[in-house]
């Protein structure tokens, strides 16, 4: 009986005794960075813990032998351990290493903005364009805000960085569009072509741009526009300006958009002062079709389509004899056809392809003279993108450029045929999450200077920390040289420009903080060698060096999102007529833009202004023997706008003002002067004010029920 | 006689001690612990216990879904938008997975739609225009699978709640859709003690405030 009873009692205490092991350790990742609310378990079994906040766990289990030890965060790489359960209490050290992600991945920032509303490194996305004061819902406008680029409100395009507006190109899904702007009127500059609400993100390129793009010294401009649109719908906008309609509709798996507007800006340019003299207000009618079709699972193919007529007349004065009048009148037809696609073969491979087309017809009256110019381009392009390691890639391309551009001068007339053929190569190599290279070459042919170029493109980025990446960009770029001066010799290199740009970034808890600094080598550019006969040849140099500030905040103050950005610029340039290195008149060698917003929730409204200073302008002064001394004042704009959210009858509704130059700054852009010296006429903007006053309306199914 | 008496207590001792892995048991604990979860860490860990439970039990789908449940209270608990992101990610996962071991089953898809919803209210401007009417989608999806089912008519209503009013959201918006949840919740009976019953509370509650 007693040895039952001990047998009884040490079975007893065994069958108890063998049911518990004590687990418990530390989690940290590989920066020793505790690891807050890990699953830590038993494969198979419910035993197991969460880590606290100092990454410690501890549980009991009453599994027993070799068992597998699983610990799994989000974020990182689920790890296992084998261990022995035998009843002796276990301490654990794990190391979690961390999942590439967009947040933890460096990304190559060097002379790049990206806005939109996809990346998570994005300045600025399409509501903060719409609703930058002084912008006009303009995605150029909205850009202008962004350091390295230049108000130079009499001309139309982007100025950026010490280049004029034709060292700038813009891309629609990778294509190039050639005339990003409505036409071009002396002294006045147009807005560009695109809605802001067409793209889920733009990247702004103020150097060291990728080998995809070429023929652009100073700047690119890549608008990504959207994808399939959630729901059928309808907007219309009655606007001071004039009148727009859209219908979007949705298919299963496709889409299509329509657009007409009618825009007149006599109504209101009757009632807001003019500097300039109209003879005929701007007038144009567009309209637009967008159609976008899923192709097989992970295929998109997107054609776009604008046509657009406008007729303006200003009355000017004579370039070469101020107190002469002229009467320009142009008519213009645009015609735009985009198309892409874009497929993924298999899980590593991607494919895009590129076609696009436009014509633009200017028919330009400077009574009594009659001048046409007709300009057509054609682009096809194809890539194709390997996508190797976890975040790496690879990719190559071809494209075919023909730029075709005829003028004709009342009876004479004469036409280039500037056919471009290209190539090129590059990849994205991450040698880990933070530290990326990115390499290649672009090979361009140009027919009609009889050149090749060979361009390199090399840029860095390193992630220094949580938040804080160093990103340097190096690259060639070459363009040829502008239409004009194509027309009468052939004999030119391409024109070239070298770019250094370093750059600090700094990314969190919605601020943005972003410093720069660069250095761009202008070599071959284009010189005037004579006037009679007008020679020109690749003579020309220049440089362009500075530092850009940028600071974005939507979290310091409640509803407030506000951004400072400022540009130092020092550049100076001898090519053209001038005759001696000096800063080009487009420069302006500091400027500052504060762009506030404020959402007041008590009545649904947006709040914006925004403030732009820069210092002055150099301009010529045929008495100043110093070419290009002179410098204009310095300039102040500050503009304002206000957006009111309303539900009317149930349909979305936006009522938006906005008024640019509010206090009226009469600012000079330059001024031109009589043959003789003595008088001179400012350039001014071509109103003291302007005044935007619209309404926007959605009709049908309303998107958030 | 002897033997017999110790065989049957060794036998006794035996059976009590194999006891362990009890799916109903864990999964009523579990239930348990996300009732009485009132703070963060409490809440992680009853993501994580549901999470060890589906492990340990591949073919259920419950567990998957109440991991998913409570992912909702973590993410709503953090304080950083990229923590809120990340466990309503973590939470959609679960729910995810859960969908291939049960189709068409309607809590699953009213879940997905939650989470879905949740996820895009962290950064409304951006994410609401390509998102919200896949999420919209589950729900009504939810609800033609089991008309019966009060919780995604309830989750709809809530997120039109909070929905600023001039995008088609606030309280009177939002009435007609709670208004039919609670009917459904006064009408339901679960299918077995395990299957989820939340959200009559709340609606109420939303049906009070102006």
């Amino acid at each position: 009986m007693k040895h039952c009873f001990s047998l009884l009692l040490l079975l007893f205490t065994t069958l108890t005794l063998r049911s518990q092991t004590n687990i418990s350790g530390i989690v940290l990742g590989e920066n020793s960075d505790t690891i807050v609310g890990a699953n830590v378990f038993i494969r198979g079994a419910f035993d197991g813990a969460s880590t606290n906040k100092f990454g410690s766990f501890s549980f009991t289990t009453i599994e027993k032998g070799n068992q597998t030890l699983v610990v799994r965060m989000i974020g990182y790489e689920e790890t296992e351990k084998s261990i022995i359960l035998d009843g002796k209490t276990l301490s654990l050290h794990i190391i979690l290493k961390e999942k590439s992600n967009e947040l933890n991945t460096v990304v190559i920032t060097a002379g790049n903005f990206e806005t939109g509303d996809v990346k998570k490194i994005a300045v600025l996305n399409s509501i903060d364009i719409a609703t930058t004061a002084g912008a006009t819902a303009d995605i150029f406008g909205a850009l202008k805000t962004l350091p390295g680029s230049q108000p130079a409100g009499e001309e139309s395009g982007l100025f950026v960085r010490g280049g004029d507006a034709s060292e700038s190109r813009t891309f629609f899904d990778g294509m190039l569009v050639n005339n990003a702007f409505t036409s071009d009127l002396p002294d006045i500059a147009q807005r560009g072509r695109f809605s802001a609400f067409m793209f889920k993100g733009t990247s702004f390129s103020t150097g060291a741009y990728s080998a995809q793009y070429g023929q652009a010294l100073s700047s690119t401009m890549a608008l990504e526009s959207k994808d399939l649109p959630e729901k059928t719908k309808s907007d219309i906008g009655i606007m001071t300006v004039g009148l727009d309609a859209t219908h979007t509709h949705r298919f299963e798996n496709s889409s299509l958009d329509v657009n007409v507007g009618y825009y007149n800006l006599s109504p209101i340019f009757s009632i807001i002062k003019q500097n300039t003299s109209w003879t005929k207000e701007p007038e144009s009618v567009n309209t637009n079709a967008s159609y976008r079709l899923k192709t097989g699972k992970t295929g998109m193919l997107k054609i776009y389509a604008n046509y657009e007529k406008t007729h303006i007349g200003v009355i000017s004065e004579n370039f070469n004899d101020i107190t002469q009048q002229v009467n320009y009148d142009i008519k213009s037809t645009n015609t735009l056809f985009n198309s892409t696609w874009q497929q993924y073969l298999g899980d590593s491979w991607k494919l895009n392809t590129g076609l696009a087309y436009s014509n633009d017809e200017n028919n330009i009256n400077i009574n009594p003279d009659k001048v046409l110019q007709t300009e057509k381009a054609l682009n096809a392009k194809a890539t194709i993108t390997h996508y190797y390691g976890k975040l790496s890639d690879i990719k190559a391309g071809i494209e075919y450029i023909d730029l075709k551009n005829k003028e004709s001068y009342n009876e004479l007339s004469h036409q280039i045929d500037n056919p471009i053929l290209a190539s090129f190569m590059e990849t994205n190599y991450f040698i880990t999450n933070k530290l990326a290279i990115r390499a290649g070459a672009r090979l361009e042919s140009a027919d009609i200077i009889q050149s090749t170029n060979l361009a390199p493109r090399l840029s860095l980025a390193y992630k220094i920390a949580d938040a804080s990446q160093v990103s340097f960009g190096y690259g060639r770029f070459y363009q040829v040289p502008e239409d004009k001066y194509l027309f009468d010799s052939k004999d030119y290199n391409f024109q070239n420009a070298t770019h250094y740009i370093l750059n600090y970034q700094y990314q969190k808890d919605n601020r943005t903080f972003r410093i720069e600094a660069y250095y761009k080598d202008y070599d071959q550019l284009l010189k005037q060698q004579s006037l009679e006969p007008d020679l020109f040849d690749n003579s020309g140099y220049g440089y362009a060096k500075g530092i850009d500030v940028f600071y974005r905040d939507t979290k310091t103050f409640k509803n407030t999102d506000f951004w400072i950005s400022y540009s130092l610029l020092d550049t100076k340039r001898d090519y053209l007529n001038y005759p001696k290195e000096v800063q080009p008149s487009f420069a302006a060698s500091n400027v500052l833009n504060i762009v506030y917003k404020y959402w007041i929730n008590a009545v649904n409204t947006s709040l914006g202004a925004t403030y732009t200073y820069a210092s002055g302008r150099p301009y010529f002064n045929p008495n100043n023997p110093d070419f290009l001394a002179d410098r204009t004042k310095d300039y102040h704009n500050f503009s304002m706008n206000l957006s009111y959210l309303k539900s009317i009858a149930g349909h979305f509704t936006i009522i938006y003002l906005s008024v640019e130059n509010i206090f009226g700054i009469s600012n000079v852009y330059g001024y031109r002067y009589s043959p003789d010296g003595n008088t001179r006429k400012a350039i001014l903007p071509s109103a003291p004010r302007s005044l935007f006053l619209g309404i926007f309306i959605t009709f049908g199914d309303d998107q958030y029920k | 006689m002897k033997v017999l008496l110790m065989i049957s207590t060794i036998s006794l001792f035996s059976f009590s001690a194999i006891a362990v892995s009890d799916y109903e048991k864990g999964m009523l604990k579990g239930l348990e612990m996300l009732k009485n979860a009132n703070d963060l860490q409490a809440s992680i860990d009853v993501v994580n216990y549901f999470e060890r439970v589906a492990e340990a039990n591949k073919t259920e789908w419950l567990p998957l879904y109440y991991a998913g449940y409570a992912s909702l209270s973590v993410g709503f608990q953090q304080e950083k938008v990229e923590m809120k992101d990340d466990w309503y990610q973590k939470g959609l996962g679960f729910v995810k997975k859960a969908e291939l071991l049960k189709e068409n089953e309607s809590e699953l898809l009213a879940m997905e739609g939650y989470l879905t919803l949740m996820y895009i209210s962290n950064d409304p401007m951006k994410r609401a225009p390509s998102q919200t009417r896949n999420a919209i989608g589950l729900l009504e999806k939810a609800k033609a699978l089991n008309p019966n089912n009060p919780r995604p008519w309830f989750i709809h209503g809530q997120n039109t709640f909070y929905t600023p009013e001039f995008y088609g959201g606030g309280a009177k918006n939002a009435k007609p859709l709670l208004d039919k949840a609670l009917a459904l919740y006064n009408a339901f009976t679960p299918e077995n003690n395990l299957m989820p019953v939340w959200g009559k509370e709340r609606c109420e509650m939303l049906l009070k405030e102006k």
